[in-house]
C-alpha cells in the first residue's frame, strides 16, 4: 500500500530533517508516527502526498510512485491532514472547504452533497456548513480539516495530530471514527491513549530517522524506552 | 520577496550608508539639466561599476529596471510638448503633432535619468533589508509615523504573501483527478473558486495582522517603533560616503561648465 525507501529531506535554509527513512504500510494497516517536536514526523507526512518533494528516496502509494507527473491522482489516494488546520482550509464557508475536493474531482452535485454531510457528521460539525472556517474554534477547524479529507474517501490517511487541540469527548469520537474508517492510516501524535485505542503498530521517528517500528503493546509496555524516546 | 533578493556581499556594509548614496544619487541625477550627456554618462558609468564592485549582477538589475518603462513613455510625451525647432511632424486622428529638437532632448533626458534612478534603487534594494532601510530613513529624520507606517505596510505584505502560499499549498493538495473523470470541472468553476479564495486571503491576512499587532500591543508596544540603538559608523563607512559625494558633486559640475 505504502512503501518508502530511503526517503531524505532537508527543509531549503539546510535543516535536515528525515535521514533515509524506510517503511512499508500494508493495506488497511494503521500505524501511529511518535517522535518528539521537531522529529520529522510532519515532514514525513508531507512527502506521503507530494506536497514536498524527497531529496533522495522514493514513496510509492499503491503502486503509484509519488512523481510530479502523478500528483494528482496521488492526491486523490492519499488524504492529508495538516497539523496546522489554517494550512488546510481556504475557503469562505465550511462547506465550500469540505465539497472542494469532491467537486474538483468531478462528482455530481448530488453526490458531494452527501459526502459533505456524511464527513461533517463524522467528525461532528454538522450545521456549521455556512460558518467561515477561518471564524471557528482551534478545534472545530481540526474537525473540518479532517471532514475536508474525509469527503474525498482515499485509500491512505496521512493524519497530522489529529486530537491536537480536541476536548475530551472530540477525542473519544475522534479515536471511535479512527477506529471505525477502513483506510489504510499514518497517524502523527503525542496522544497516547489515541496510539492504544487505535492503533496496532508504531513508528517513532527521532533526529528524522526510525528508531523503533514495532507492535504498540509491546512499545506502550516498555516504560524505559518511551522515557528515552522522550514519548512520557 | 525581498528576501531572496538580498544579495549577500555587501551585507557588511551600513545600511544607512547605501541608503543615502543611493538618495544622493537620485537627487543628483534629478538636478542635471537636459542634455548633459556626458554627467548621464559618467553617472551610469559610476553606478554600474559599483553594482559590478559588489558583485550584485548587472544583468539582473537591467531586467527588473524594465519595469521603469512606463515612465519612458509618460517622458515621450515630453518630446511634442516643448516648443523648439520642428525635427518631425505626424498626424493623428487629423491633428498634426510636431516633435521638437528641444522636446526630444528632455524626453531622451528624463528616460535615461529614471532608468538610472531605477537602477540606483534596485540596487539598494538588492543589497539592503527592508529593516536596515527603515533604520536608514530614520537616521535622516523621517518622521516616526511615516516609517512606522511602512514597516507595517511592508510586514502586512509578507503576511499576505504568505497566508496565499499556504492558501494555495492547501488548494493543490485536494486538487485530486480520479480515473474516468476529468478533473477540474471547468474553467469558470476554477475561476470562481480562485476568486472566493482572494477575498478570503484579505480577511485573514487582516486578521492575522490584527492578532499579530494584538500580541505587540501585549509584550509592552506603544506605538513608537522598536529599534537597537544604531552603531556608530565605521571609518570605511565615511569613506564611501565621501567618495560618493564627491561623485555627485563633480557630475553636478560636470554637467553644468
Ligand atoms: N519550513 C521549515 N524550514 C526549515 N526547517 C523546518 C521547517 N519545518 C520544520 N523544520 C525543521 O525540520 C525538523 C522536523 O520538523 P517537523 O515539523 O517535521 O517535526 P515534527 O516531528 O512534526 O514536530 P512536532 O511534534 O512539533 O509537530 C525540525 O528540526 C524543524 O525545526
Ligand atoms: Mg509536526
Amino acid at each position: 500500500m505504502l512503501t518508502i525507501t530511503n526517503l531524505s529531506y532537508a527543509y531549503p535554509d539546510g535543516t535536515p530533517a528525515l535521514r533515509g527513512i524506510d517503511l512499508v504500510v500494508a493495506a488497511g494497516e494503521k500505524v501511529a508516527l511518535l517522535g518528539v517536536n521537531g522529529a520529522g514526523k510532519s515532514t514525513l507526512l508531507l512527502h506521503l502526498n507530494g506536497t514536498l518533494r524527497p531529496a533522495s528516496g522514493a514513496i510509492v502509494v499503491d503502486g503509484l510512485p509519488v512523481t510530479a507527473q502523478n500528483l494528482r491522482q496521488i492526491r486523490a489516494r492519499v488524504g492529508l491532514v495538516f497539523q496546522d488546520p489554517d494550512d488546510q482550509l481556504f475557503s469562505p464557508t465550511v462547506f465550500d472547504d469540505v465539497a472542494f475536493g469532491p467537486l474538483y474531482m468531478g462528482l455530481a452535485p448530488a453526490e458531494v452533497d452527501q459526502r459533505v454531510q456524511q464527513a461533517l457528521q463524522a467528525v461532528g460539525m454538522t450545521g456549521y456548513e455556512q460558518r467561515p472556517p477561518h471564524r471557528l474554534s482551534l478545534g472545530q477547524r481540526k474537525r473540518v480539516a479532517l471532514a475536508t479529507v474525509l469527503a474525498m474517501q482515499p485509500s491512505l490517511l496521512a493524519l497530522d495530530e489529529p486530537s491536537a487541540g480536541l476536548d475530551p469527548r472530540a477525542r473519544r469520537e475522534l479515536s471511535e471514527l479512527l477506529r471505525t474508517l477502513p483506510q489504510t492510516m499514518l497517524v502523527s501524535t503525542h496522544d497516547l491513549a489515541l496510539v492504544a485505542d487505535v492503533f496496532p503498530r508504531s513508528i517513532v521517528l527521532a533526529e528524522g530517522r526510525v528508531v523503533a517500528d514495532e507492535a504498540t503493546s509491546s512499545l506502550l509496555a516498555d516504560h524505559d524506552r518511551l522515557w528515552q524516546y522522550g514519548l512520557i | 520577496m525581498a528576501d531572496t533578493a538580498t544579495a549577500e556581499p555587501t551585507a557588511a556594509d551600513d545600511g544607512r550608508v547605501k541608503t543615502w548614496l543611493a538618495l544622493g544619487f537620485i537627487f543628483t541625477l534629478a538636478w542635471l539639466p537636459a542634455g548633459a550627456w556626458d554627467a548621464l554618462i559618467m553617472a551610469a558609468l559610476a553606478l554600474w561599476f559599483v553594482i559590478g564592485w559588489k558583485r550584485i549582477g548587472l544583468w539582473m538589475i537591467w531586467r527588473r529596471s524594465l519595469i521603469a518603462w512606463p515612465f519612458a513613455l509618460a517622458a515621450l510625451t515630453l518630446a511634442i510638448a516643448r516648443p523648439g525647432a520642428p525635427v518631425f511632424q505626424f498626424t493623428i486622428g487629423g491633428q498634426a503633432i510636431t516633435a521638437t529638437d528641444a522636446g526630444m532632448v528632455a524626453a531622451a533626458t528624463v528616460m535615461a535619468k529614471s532608468w538610472l534612478s531605477v537602477q540606483a534603487m534596485l540596487t539598494l534594494i538588492a543589497t539592503t533589508h527592508f529593516s536596515e532601510l527603515l533604520t536608514a530613513l530614520a537616521a535622516l529624520r523621517l518622521p516616526p509615523v511615516l516609517i512606522l507606517i511602512l514597516g507595517m505596510a511592508y510586514r502586512y505584505l509578507f503576511i499576505l504573501q504568505e497566508e496565499a502560499l499556504r492558501m494555495l499549498r492547501a488548494r493543490d493538495s485536494r486538487s485530486a483527478s480520479i480515473p474516468g473523470q476529468p478533473a477540474g470541472r471547468n474553467l469558470f468553476w476554477r475561476a470562481t473558486i480562485t476568486g472566493r479564495m482572494v477575498g478570503t486571503l484579505f480577511i485573514r491576512a487582516y486578521e492575522r495582522s490584527e492578532r499579530i499587532y494584538a500580541a505587540m500591543l501585549a509584550r509592552g508596544y506603544d506605538g513608537r517603533p522598536v529599534t537597537a540603538t544604531q552603531p556608530p559608523l565605521r571609518p570605511t563607512d565615511y569613506f564611501a560616503l565621501i567618495g560618493g559625494g564627491i561623485v555627485c558633486v563633480s557630475l553636478i559640475v560636470i554637467a553644468y561648465i
